[in-house]
């Protein structure tokens, strides 16, 4: 049950909505909180009702944990001691479901072994509801945790809008929501409905469409179909903009569900391919996962506080875990020492800028954008191909080594130039991923849009879409205000129009499950 | 209640409404659409009846250019569909075989089976599909019509009045040939095709092909005669296959699968003019209708026609 299927649109959110509602209207806010958790579970074990058993466990044990951590403070040493067991009994349930075979592998691999491996079922949303856990754990230690019940734990972890796909909510930003009824419920449903229409539209439409012409060009790069220079370009800038798109999409959808059931989600994009540099990039891209390795691992394995050199290494860590966080699969850890080195290479430019000529950026702000474009286009590479041979296939393809090919009939558009772009190694043959002009003018379509148009909260600035991450404070837009969503009759109209259509793609069927939701 | 929750509740139910009735609305038309206008002239009831209750005894299986190039006749049910690949093709005759009564099957052995869109199609509810007892109460949710439900919706919202008007009989009129089209447009039209169609290379190392192999053995083994046919294409769109080395890899695969096996491969290719068809790669009824008796004939002799 995946946001954009039938069922969940047109079964589990309007009843959910329904008894929210009459909750909310008849009954006190614990009951509110109930009626969500148990709705939540619900949408959980929908997939595999055995995973209720793995998250509840794993809620009672981090729950009753956080209360001791909490509570004895006079334990000393025993603190210490119950925090590191706790997170290590997180993470070692994260590392039998997650990691187990792919160590297996990785041993066997390296001729250190020869063990039987064999590929576990990955409980959903386990890398969410275990870091959010972690990140729990650690502040009772901290003492930067209230006294919280049961059921508002609950529904902190189980809450669906996040559950499956994140984003990496924080208790100190969520749980406090849930004591209070929020008393906005029309302007609530107003903004939810259209962020997630908006949401829904980025994941049905443009996200599968791009998902379809990458999937032509890295799996027939798989198969063994060697593409040529404009091939895998486009293959890569499709499914830079698949990941963008279902990603961004997701997180619409989830702030504008939560919003429905008056709960502020905290932002997790923020128009990442407008970055002019690759920290802001991070800044901008899944920022909840930047906030979350920032505050519990950057920071406590120290940081910048021991010296450049240092800093650089920790940051090099850093991205080495948040690729292996995304899958278990070296492809994600080459992906995540790429923008790792990357990160390395953009801290001493800036260092070494302001050495020499202090603040004054040395390149056009359009340029950096470009630059910062360029280089995780290249990183997506690996993080998409099925195995390392296929990304050195297609970075291969990108370098023009699979040689440069053009569709056939374009011959007849080039006229007396085709035997000169024949000398220059241009072929007029067969291009199996090529689907025509359609296809320039969306990939155009997908660049202006992610480079020019407004973000989801920077549409909704006036109605304080979600939680202020990362310094990306939408609110400080220069949109235009007559830009800016505003709700209104005609809106509505447009907007239930639009949603309805979405709906009626979603019986359709076959867009295809988030990229998100394997990690 | 204060102006500004009267906007936002005007904004919601504004929201709803549309959203509710769009809704009724585009069901209602789309459910109109298939049940006035598609399922009276539905093949797939014709086809699912032959699929599952066909007594011929020689049957044929794969994809669009088998549907069209062949007639089924008393001596033949032929069970090509459009899109079928090849493992939704051989899992059909599989089925259909395992129902007795069968003698000779014709199984398709063009090279566009190995093209990377068809190796990664998800078919797998094609066969239960036919299979199925009980159709959902509403036409548009039966599979076979959901997957193009969009293009059924988009028809009926264009024209909601036309959705209600008798449906205007194409029977009789004349098929427009390819070859009547300008010459430009074949080209490109051909050119387009083969980039869509071109296999992977080296088809013949890939599972499917471990896959189709084992499938004949298995219809020679229940003493089943099997014959690979290579379906007629025009000769643009040969010309625009000749650069492609995997079409050769393919044909290649298919010879030499069939002299293996000790069964007949009759490549048709090049066998009918470019009038007899009605796009770059498929035929018009009435040189369908001709080709059946022919394949019918070749096959029956055991004929061999070399790639």
């Amino acid at each position: 049950m995946l946001f954009h299927e039938p069922t969940f649109l047109f079964l589990f959110l309007p009843l959910t909505l329904a008894l929210y509602v009459l909750a909310r209207r008849f009954a006190c806010q614990e009951t509110v909180v109930i009626v969500l958790g148990t709705a939540s579970l619900i949408f959980y074990g929908w997939w595999n009702p055995c995973d209720t058993v793995l998250i509840v466990a794993s809620i009672l044990f981090n729950f009753l944990l956080g209360h001791q951590l909490r509570t004895r403070v006079g334990l000393g040493g025993g603190r210490f001691v119950l925090l590191t067991g706790g997170i290590a009994v997180n993470l070692l349930v994260l590392f039998f479901f997650k990691y187990l075979a792919f160590a297996i592998e990785s041993i066997n691999m390296l001729g250190l072994g020869s063990f039987e491996s064999r590929s576990l079922h990955l409980p959903l949303g386990i890398s969410f509801f275990t870091f959010l856990q972690v990140a729990y754990l650690v502040d009772c230690y901290r003492g930067e945790t209230k006294k919280t019940g049961i059921a508002p734990y609950f529904l902190f972890v189980t809450f669906f809008p996040h559950l499956i796909a994140g984003p990496l909510i924080h208790h100190r930003e969520m749980i406090p929501q849930f004591g209070r009824k929020s008393a906005r419920i029309w302007s609530d449903l107003s903004v939810g409905l259209t962020i997630f229409g908006i949401g829904l539209f980025k994941k049905l439409i443009p996200a599968t469409q791009m998902g379809r012409w990458a999937d032509s060009v890295f799996d027939g790069a798989a198969a063994g179909i060697l593409p040529t220079l404009f091939e895998s370009w486009i293959g890569v800038l499709c499914f830079a903009f698949q990941i963008y798109f279902d990603f961004s999409g997701y997180s619409d959808m989830a702030i504008g569900l939560s919003r429905m059931f008056g709960i502020r989600m905290p932002i997790n994009f923020a128009s990442p391919y407008k970055a002019v540099n690759i920290i802001e990039f991070w800044r901008r891209w899944h920022m909840t996962l930047s906030r979350f390795f920032r505050d519990y691992l950057y920071i406590p394995i120290g940081g910048n506080r021991s010296g450049s050199a240092r800093s650089l290494g920790n940051l090099l860590i850093v991205m080495l875990c948040a690729g292996l966080w995304h899958g278990a699969d070296w492809k994600f850890v080459i992906w995540g020492g790429l923008h790792g080195i990357f990160l390395i290479f953009c801290h001493g430019w800036i260092n070494l800028r302001r050495r020499f000529v202090g603040g004054t950026p040395l390149l056009p702000a359009w340029l950096g954008v470009f630059l910062t474009f360029i280089v995780v286009l290249v990183a997506w590479v690996p993080f998409r191909a099925d195995s390392m041979a296929t990304a050195r296939v297609v970075l291969e393809g990108m370098l023009g080594l699979n040689g440069v090919t053009l569709p056939i009939h374009y011959a007849a558009l080039f006229g007396g130039a085709v035997d000169w772009l024949f000398i220059c190694g241009v072929d007029f043959a067969a291009m199996t991923a090529y689907a025509g002009g359609w296809q320039i003018v969306w990939l155009l379509g997908c660049l202006g849009f992610v480079w020019f148009l407004p973000n989801t909260q920077e549409l909704f600035r006036f109605y304080r879409p979600g939680i202020i991450l990362l310094g990306q404070d939408y609110r400080a837009s220069g949109l235009p205000r007559w830009l800016a969503w505003r709700p209104n009759l005609v809106g509505g109209l447009v907007g239930g129009l639009l949603v309805a259509y979405l709906c009626f793609l979603a019986i359709q069927g076959n867009p295809g499950e988030f990229i998100y939701f394997r990690f | 209640m204060n102006s500004f929750t009267s906007v936002f509740r005007g904004y919601v139910a504004a929201f709803l409404a549309t959203l509710l009735s769009g809704l009724l609305v585009s069901v209602g038309l789309t459910e109109a659409k298939l049940r006035l206008h598609v399922l009276p002239n539905d093949s797939f009831t014709d086809y699912k009846r032959l699929f599952l209750h066909g007594t011929s005894t020689v049957a044929a299986f794969g994809d669009s250019h088998v549907a069209s190039g062949l007639v089924n006749q008393p001596e033949i049910d032929n069970l090509g569909q459009a899109s079928d690949t090849l493992i939704t093709a051989l899992e059909k005759a599989k089925v259909r075989a395992a129902r007795g009564g069968l003698k000779l099957i014709i199984l398709q052995a063009d090279p566009q089976m190995f093209s990377a869109y068809r190796l990664k199609a998800n078919q797998q509810d094609r066969i239960s599909i036919l299979s199925r007892e009980n159709d959902p109460p509403l036409a548009m949710l039966r599979p076979e019509y959901r997957q193009y439900l969009m293009q059924f919706w988009w028809s009926a919202i264009s024209g909601p009045l036309a959705v209600f008007s008798p449906l205007h009989q194409t029977e009789g009129a004349p098929e427009v040939s390819f070859h009547s089209r300008p010459l430009q447009e074949q080209r490109k039209e051909a050119l387009l095709r083969v980039q869509l169609h071109a296999p992977i290379p080296n088809p013949q190392m890939t599972p499917l092909a471990q896959r189709y192999r084992e499938a004949i053995e298995y219809f020679l083994h229940r003493g089943i005669r099997v014959c690979l046919v290579a379906f007629p294409v025009t000769s643009h769109y040969r010309e625009a296959t000749a650069g492609v080395a995997s079409f050769g890899e393919a044909k290649l695969f298919f010879a030499e699968t069939a002299m293996a096996l000790g069964v007949p491969y009759l490549d048709y290719t090049d066998s009918l003019p470019d009038c007899s068809f009605g796009d770059s790669d498929h035929l018009l009824h009435e040189a369908a209708d001709e080709f059946t008796h022919r394949v019918l004939r070749d096959c029956s002799a055991g004929k061999r026609l070399s790639p």
